[in-house]
């Protein structure tokens, strides 16, 4: 692995400030271009109109679109993904195939866990626990 | 490190209870402990020193608790790991900022009560520099405490932390007899600043340490 490689992670954890609001926690993770491309994402993810309430108050699917915007909105060569999917809407989950479509096709690198199939073309190891 | 420190102040300072917590803390024992006792039988400004260092420990350790505790829950921690590998800039980021928000309040909260107990106005500059000392070693203890405790429970972060104070708390009594008496009080503080010094920047790279075995 390049010691220099950019690595985005999503856990289990949303690594994100519940008495903090969506803008400010974005404000404490990015500036620059990246603080713009992070507020389209909280556009795109239609949450705007709670940009400003306290995240402890939101949902548990958009604290985890919050928590995605992280790693949507950071430049970085491989991401490293556990369960995106849970807790996300039909048309959020399109929009995170999506990106993870576009983001194997410029030659990043994806690693990611997930009990829902992805819709994007990669290769797939089946973990899938056999009865006894 | 700006970023770090201007990351934390923010997180601190939205953080009421978490900063404003110890210092009502401190001012209720201060004001209670007189009140508490019959002051008219003793002279309150010869021991009203005591109340203050055992109030300031006491304050630290409420301050500093959960320092760590809350990035660790959220995966902060874990997200710092990746891009840093390791913690040293956070911490003493972290352990700075709580100092500045919330020790040097102590430390002048401490300060204006032992003048308003009897002792020289004069000495309100040695008492508040002696106490904001005081406090930036024992935030770097305590932190030391908290990183070690974050999810081995409290009491081993009680049972490392709490003995390593006591030698500061030595130190400080020490310091404020050289005020009452007006006898080496450069001497103390210069080795106060001395020990501050070596502390803050050995004790950050311990408490990175122990933050990378609850990550690893």
């Amino acid at each position: 692995m390049k010691p220099d490689l950019k690595i985005s992670y999503l856990g289990h954890k949303n690594a994100i400030k519940s008495y903090l609001t969506p803008n400010e926690n974005l404000e404490l993770l990015f500036n620059g271009v990246e603080l713009n491309h992070a507020f389209e994402w909280l556009n795109k993810f239609g949450l705007s109109h709670v940009q400003d309430e306290l995240t402890a108050s939101l949902s548990f699917g958009q604290q985890k679109k919050l928590a995605l915007i992280r790693v949507l909105a950071q430049s970085s060569d491989l991401l490293v993904l556990d369960e995106p999917f849970v807790g996300l809407d039909q048309a959020t989950a399109d929009q995170l195939n999506s990106f993870l479509a576009q983001k194997i096709s410029q030659g990043g690198g994806l690693i990611l866990t997930s009990h829902i199939t992805p819709m994007i073309d990669c290769e797939v190891l089946d973990l899938g626990v056999k009865n006894a | 490190m700006p970023s770090f420190i201007k990351a934390e102040s923010f997180k601190l300072s939205k953080k009421l209870k978490s900063w404003l917590g110890p210092l009502l803390v401190m001012v209720l024992v201060l004001i209670a402990f007189p009140l508490s006792i019959d002051i008219s039988q003793y002279d309150l400004d010869k021991f009203y020193f005591s109340i203050i260092v055992v109030s300031l420990l006491m304050t630290a350790f409420v301050a500093t608790e959960g320092m760590f505790e809350e990035d660790f829950e959220d995966g902060s921690l874990e997200q710092e790991f990746l891009k840093e590998k390791d913690f040293y800039k956070l911490v003493i980021s972290k352990i700075f900022v709580y100092v500045c928000f919330i020790g040097i309040p102590i430390a002048f909260i401490g300060a204006l009560f032992s003048f308003a107990n009897g002792v020289a106005i004069g000495s309100f500059g040695k008492v508040f520099l002696l106490l904001s000392l005081s406090n930036l070693l024992l935030f770097n203890l305590f932190a030391f405490g908290n990183a070690l405790s974050i999810n081995k429970g409290a009491m081993l972060g009680v049972l490392s932390s709490l003995p390593l104070a006591l030698p500061v708390i030595i130190l400080l009594g020490r310091a404020i007899r050289s005020i009452q008496y007006g006898d080496g009080f450069v001497a103390v503080t210069t080795l106060m600043v001395g020990i501050g010094l070596i502390v803050s920047a050995i004790m950050p790279l311990i408490i990175s340490a122990a933050l990378k075995t609850h990550i690893d």
